[in-house]
């Protein structure tokens, strides 16, 4: 019996990297790229994706899993708009025109980070707040093209809001500072004035916040059980999972493992959520050089509920922070620290 | 003619309802593809130029309308900056197109009792559908209500039509167009609004109508309280759109889109506009009354309309805006230019048409060669900008600068070339400062010196003088007249013209590579130059490339030139005629690729019966902008000119033309190039302006008649 074929964009990314070799050993995969070096040659922002009606529109996919998309959180609003909604509805075009029944759409945590709700399903999007970045509202903007796109043959679509993607289990690889490693950058920054403190640490953050953080070997494995779940029972219609952690990382912890591994003496840490919030964006930028657009979204993650997610992945399929932070940091130090 | 196309929509609104979809009509196959760019003009900007070369029109939606008020139009700064972004292809956004159908359908469905105005109608925004409530408002006076009140400044009030209504909305129009239009409505939010909600959608409990469009209505969130129990009238409606406002239960829902447009679910009016100036290849903005004929309504309905959508007047508003808009321009989208190209005043009259210098007019003749001379005195500058020229083939956009030499060919001739090489060399540096890459010499610039070699041995930048697509150009245009003027056979044996060609200034960089181009088209050929070994050189050259062709050599055109059916100069004769007129066989072609000119005004006039036409006028493609006046009709461009900005559309920044000799394997490449990117032959210019088809046909009468005689 021949095996479910899949088409992937978004393939030769960071994250892609890591997930196409666990597909092809599942599935048969094609990689769709700008490159010119994998199976299928075309490009999002052009007219079907510059899909010809050549051998392609003649292969037959079970599912497309859609990875391709703009990750910078300071990138201007028409870079955003182009590379992660025009190019999803693209995606989605793709989807007719190859009469491919089950799209996979990763997402981001990002597209909620702007709710007013204290815990955010899956499906929650808050459109008419305004979002902090471009970024985040080229996400939530995404997933209501993902949602609305009207279409006789996709049979469902799914969508995966990933958490904050850090390195690998095994060797804490990553490509480039981000998230949670900006913020070991800031307090290398300030060390002295941490240093010289007597007191409890006061640091920016709430006791309710936890960090969605998910190494981006263990995300790869979700998303390709992700396909699997989806081909075998065939969902209907749009459905949308959290893939976080069961229970994020509370940032006092984080910041409690950031001081341990920088070495720097403390007496513990106390959060401190009632200083206006412009003005800390502004202090930690100034001081410490963390990017406001980083403060916001770890003062601001709300609690994701991931319960249907662990209905597909099995409970405990994502680590604790504390079964990979040696490697956490290690990785840190040797792949993305002094750059 | 096409028949199957592509539509690119790109909605200002929401992407949430982007869609893709097919559709036929009138036999031909449209392919449509929405893009949501919530609100965002750089991301309608990026749009744009990343599919302008795929498809065949954009249709814009969602734009803040054009307003039709007192017979003048309000125009909103950000519509204008969308539809100013550079396209060359067709930016359809359903103005006109949309007031004329809903009008004419609002008329029919009043005449079939399908809407009764009567029993009240409520516009939550009246100011976006002015046409239709004026309409109504002159039968049902009674019958208005209006919710401008709230959905422009938030306040609770119903307005029903009283007296000075008309100057308080132009005033609140003037304030809008300051205002932008953004995603989160401030309309939904707190308690105050949602109170103000209630209160005027209480107000209007018992009208029976509610005109509006639904993404406006969807806006406001407040749809659930005004159009519960009340029939909906739309003009934008599409399934999902209808699927959300039927959540709040409305008692109907009318579209004004004519039925016979709708061959989608889909369609709107920007995608219908996209479609029927496509279908009936009419790419420019139809007028008024072209979508009149297009929607080809019954004559009565047709006048009922005409006086509530007719525009005789732009508003000050439009003006304003258009002002904020060219001057934000200038302050933040400066582009750096990607070439430049250097001009001079081809005679004193061009001093005449730089702005504040046209009283030079009424200086005494005897002084204007010690004005031009003084004038070459002054430093060069920049003339002017050319903008916006896009490849057909790649979409690529690219910019260029053009500077002036305040000098005339007579004073450039008589100068040092020297002086002449310091000023250009100066400008080249200018150029490389400002980005551009590649400079094109124009005119007699090009001519000077060893025609551009120490030039571009001492500029930042290389350097062309665009000789190659002159010389293409020019016989493009030839064989354009020759053919339409049909007086010449060709041989069957051979496959030639049967006809002379002669070329005068034939040893010149232009002349040679017309002389060998014609030697392959026509069975004789005259080559004039002033010195005989040159042309001896010529001849074997050309004698070896085209073995049947006769050549005769002179170094007087005069001589031979009653044998000539085609001329062709090139030349860079100041004070004497080359060739007398008057000499001239009846129907000969001229081509005149001089500058200055050999032929004048004058010889035109003398004789009728000879078809006088400048060479080397093309245009670039794209929505090209000049600001400066080049002396050519419209955007019309010397082909030099086009050779630099299609080496710039390339990315070979090189010095393709150089010194007297034109490649004939460069000749052949650039016009590859010219077809690649889509630049096309200029209408023909001659002395007198663009030469039509109907003087070409009077010429040759003229000719025939005189040949008789």
């Amino acid at each position: 019996m021949s095996r479910p074929r899949i088409l992937v964009t978004g393939g030769t990314g960071f994250l892609g990297k890591k997930v196409v070799p666990l597909l092809r050993q599942h599935f048969d995969v094609d990689v769709l790229s700008r490159s010119g070096k994998t199976e299928v040659q075309g490009d999002l922002t052009l007219w079907n994706a510059g899909l010809s009606s050549n051998l392609q529109l003649q292969q037959r996919y079970d599912l497309l899993l859609h990875m391709a998309g703009l990750y910078e959180l300071t990138a201007a609003k028409e870079d955003c708009f182009q590379h992660n909604i025009s190019a999803t509805g693209m995606a989605l075009k793709v989807c007719d025109l190859l009469k491919i029944p089950f799209i996979i759409n990763t997402s981001s945590v990002a597209a909620a980070i702007n709710t007013s709700q204290e815990q955010v399903k899956p499906d929650d999007l808050n459109l008419s707040q305004a979002f902090p970045d471009a970024y985040s509202e080229s996400k939530a903007m995404t997933e209501t093209v993902l949602q609305n796109w009207p279409s006789d043959q996709l049979q469902a679509r799914i969508n995966l809001r990933l958490g904050v993607l850090v390195g690998t289990q095994e060797q804490g690889e990553i490509e480039r500072i981000d998230g949670p490693y900006y913020a070991a950058e800031a307090f290398k920054k300030i060390r002295s004035a941490l240093e010289s403190l007597s007191t409890l640490l006061p640091l920016p953050g709430s006791e309710k916040t936890e960090l969605p953080l998910v190494p981006v070997d263990v995300c790869a494995k979700a998303i390709v059980k992700f396909c699997q779940w989806t081909l075998q029972n065939k969902p209907q219609g749009y459905q949308s999972f959290h893939v976080t952690p069961e229970q994020g990382l509370p940032v006092k912890e984080f910041y409690r493992s950031l001081l341990k591994h920088l070495h720097i003496p403390n007496r513990g840490v106390v959060l401190v959520d009632k200083i206006p919030e412009f003005l800390v964006l502004k202090a930690s930028k100034m001081f410490a050089k963390l990017p406001e657009e980083q403060m916001h979204y770890l003062l601001h993650f709300p609690i994701y509920d991931s319960s249907g997610t662990a209905v597909v992945l099995g409970d405990k399929w994502c680590p604790d922070f504390k079964n990979y932070e040696q490697v956490f940091w290690s990785g840190y130090e040797k792949f993305v620290s002094n750059r | 003619m096409k028949s199957s196309y592509r539509i690119a929509e790109i909605s200002f609104g929401r992407p949430a309802w982007d869609v893709s979809y097919e559709f036929e009509y009138q036999g031909k196959s449209f392919e449509v593809q929405r893009f949501g760019a919530n609100f965002s003009i750089e991301t309608v900007r990026r749009l744009i130029e990343s599919l302008r070369s795929q498809v065949d029109a954009f249709a814009l939606s969602s734009l803040p309308p054009v307003i039709r008020l007192d017979q003048k139009s309000y125009v909103h700064r950000q519509y204008l900056e969308i539809m100013g972004i550079p396209s060359n292809v067709p930016l359809c956004d359903g103005t006109g197109l949309r007031e004329i159908a809903n009008l004419s359908s609002l008329i029919q469905n009043i005449q079939s009792g399908q809407i009764e105005p009567a029993k009240g109608v409520f516009f939550p925004a009246t100011i976006f559908s002015v046409e239709l409530e004026e309409y109504i408002r002159k039968l049902y006076p009674k019958s208005i209500y209006m919710g401008d009140a709230y959905s422009l400044l938030g306040l609770p009030w119903l307005i029903q039509p009283f007296f000075g209504l008309k100057s308080l909305s132009k005033l609140v129009l003037n304030v809008a167009n300051f205002k932008e239009l953004r995603s989160n409505t401030p309309l939904a939010d707190t308690k105050l609004q949602k109170m103000s909600r209630s209160s005027l959608s209480a107000q209007v409990e018992n009208v029976q109508y509610v005109f509006s469009d639904l993404p406006l209505l969807l806006l406001f969130d407040s749809a659930a309280e005004f159009v519960r129990n009340k029939t909906l009238v739309t003009w934008s409606a599409h399934p999902r759109m209808e699927e959300e406002i039927k959540k709040f239960s409305p008692a109907g829902i009318i579209n004004l889109l004519p039925e016979k447009f709708r061959v989608h679910p889909y369609m709107n009016y920007s995608v219908l506009d996209a479609t029927l100036r496509l279908s009936l290849g009419k790419t420019a903005t139809p007028t008024f009354e072209d979508w009149e004929g297009i929607l080809d309504e019954n004559v009565e309905t047709r006048q009922a309309a005409r006086k509530y959508v007719k525009t005789r007047k732009l508003s000050t508003q439009a003006k304003i805006s258009n002002s904020f808009s060219g001057i934000s321009h200038k302050v933040l989208g400066k582009s750096r230019p990607d070439f430049a190209f250097l001009v001079h005043a081809l005679s004193h009259e061009d001093f005449l048409r730089v702005p504040g210098l046209s009283v030079l007019r009424h200086m005494p003749d005897k002084w204007n060669d010690s004005f031009d001379r003084i004038a070459s005195k002054g430093p060069a500058f920049v003339y002017g900008h050319i903008k916006h020229i896009i490849s057909a083939q790649t979409g690529e956009e690219i910019n260029g600068v053009i500077y002036t030499l305040p000098a005339t060919p007579k004073v450039l001739k008589n100068a040092e070339p020297e002086i002449i090489y310091r000023k250009i060399e100066d400008i080249c540096y200018d150029a490389a400062a400002r980005g551009a890459k590649l400079m094109g010499l124009g005119a007699y610039t090009k001519i000077v010196g060893d025609q551009g070699i120490t030039i571009n041995q001492n500029s930042p930048i290389p350097v062309t003088t665009g000789n190659s697509l002159s010389a293409s150009a020019t016989l493009w245009a030839l064989h354009d007249v020759v053919r339409k003027m049909k007086l010449l056979s060709i041989d069957p044996q051979t496959g030639l013209v049967d006809g002379t060609a002669m070329i005068v200034g034939a040893t010149g960089s232009i002349g040679q590579v017309s002389a060998k181009l014609l030697s392959l088209v026509f069975n004789k050929i005259c080559l004039v130059a002033p010195r005989m070994n040159r042309l001896l050189d010529l001849k074997q050259e050309i004698q070896k490339m085209s073995p049947s062709c006769a050549i005769t050599l002179t170094t007087d055109a005069n001589e031979l030139a009653g044998d000539a059916d085609v001329l062709v100069t090139a030349t860079s004769a100041f004070d004497h005629k080359i060739v007398d007129v008057m000499r001239l066989k009846p129907g000969a072609v001229i081509c005149d690729c001089s500058r200055p000119l050999d032929f004048e005004i004058e010889d035109a006039k003398k004789r009728p019966d000879v078809l006088i036409i400048e060479s080397g006028e093309v245009v670039l493609p794209g929505p090209v902008e000049l600001t400066c006046d080049l002396g050519l009709p419209g955007n019309t461009v010397y082909a030099c000119l086009a050779e630099t900005a299609l080496l710039t559309l390339e990315k070979r920044y090189e010095p393709f033309t150089m010194g007297r000799d034109i490649e004939w394997d460069k000749v052949k490449q650039i016009y590859r190039m010219a077809q690649k990117h889509g630049v096309q032959l200029a209408a023909i210019q001659g002395h007198m302006g663009i030469i039509k088809d109907k003087e070409i046909e009077l010429t040759r009468q003229l000719a025939l008649s005189k040949r008789k005689k």
